[in-house]
């Protein structure tokens, strides 16, 4: 029989007693080398469902709320035998171990940042130039509004930064590929500084009243893999 | 019939979807993710813009949530 695996711990962590994974099979707990991994009976790797992922994470989250922060495995990540998870995570258990310190009492927050006044970049523009120079100025317009675009978000994502200081321990921002996107941060965040984060987060909107600050959070740190 | 999403519950739905699929350890190779109907498929962020400005509306006017 394969397993599913939902997150990574370290050794002699938390045991996921009457837990229930994908399909409602039990979690169990799996000692793979010098680290645990939480699992569950599964006999392929499964489709992709909302109900699904939303038991993934809940999974992922059960044990962040045992009192440890887990190493989150992205969705879908299945072995076909118990004994062939300690060699798929060999490779890699040093990075492993490294992460979940770095991560030890921390979560993650999210903060996507838009722009409703957004002007579209114009890529219609580009694929729709008739000439070479008219193709090459089109290609030059698209590339610039992009750029600017994600200078704004690094702007923002910046003063978000001195604002929230030392409560965040590390930071992701990748841009925001949509037509109002500026900028998406995930933010490692103490856990007992939830409450001053918010309020830092919610300071820093109150002086962009021209943009949209979408905070969710606290997650298991997902962003914050190796 | 589903009771329709609240603009939070949106929001928190695209964000557990891009991180659970899109983030985190991968340890048996880049996953094929096969999407068994199409719920997961229209989520986008474009879609919370206009979420959020109802929930803005919302609290503004101080209306109570949907479905309460």
């Amino acid at each position: 029989m394969g397993s599913y695996l939902y997150c990574l711990l370290p050794p002699d962590g938390p045991l996921p007693t009457g837990l229930l994974g994908l399909d409602d099979v039990p979690v169990e707990r799996c000692r793979a080398g010098a680290l645990d991994c939480w699992i569950s009976e599964a006999a392929a790797p499964p489709e992709a469902t909302l109900e699904r992922v939303r038991r993934h994470n809940a999974v992922v989250e059960a044990a962040l709320a045992a009192g440890v922060t887990p190493l989150p495995l992205r969705f879908g990540q299945w072995v076909p035998t118990v004994p062939a998870i300690e060699p798929s995570l060999r490779p890699r258990e040093k990075a492993y171990l490294d992460t979940l310190q770095r991560i030890a009492g921390a979560v993650e927050f999210g903060v996507r940042v838009l722009d409703p006044a957004l002007a579209p970049v114009p890529e219609d523009a580009v694929a729709g130039a008739g000439s070479g120079t008219a193709y090459m100025q089109a290609l030059a317009a698209h590339v610039h509004a992009e750029n600017a675009v994600q200078a704004r978000g690094r702007e923002i994502a910046a003063e978000l930064r001195v604002v929230v200081g030392s409560m965040v321990r590390e930071e992701r921002i990748e841009a925001l590929p949509s037509r109002h996107g500026l900028v998406s941060i995930a933010h490692l965040v103490e856990r007992a500084g939830e409450a001053e984060y918010r309020a830092c987060v919610e300071n820093v909107r109150r002086e962009h009243a021209e943009l949209r600050f979408l905070l969710t959070g606290p997650w298991p740190p997902y962003s914050f893999a190796p | 019939m589903a009771e329709p999403l609240r603009p939070e519950d949106e929001l928190s739905l695209v964000e557990l979807v891009n991180r659970v699929l899109d983030k985190g350890v991968v340890v048996t190779g880049e996953v094929m993710i096969s999407v068994a109907g199409v719920d997961l498929v229209f989520l986008g962020v474009d879609l919370l813009l206009s979420s959020v400005e109802t929930l803005r509306e919302r609290h503004a006017r101080q209306l109570p949530p949907r479905g309460t």
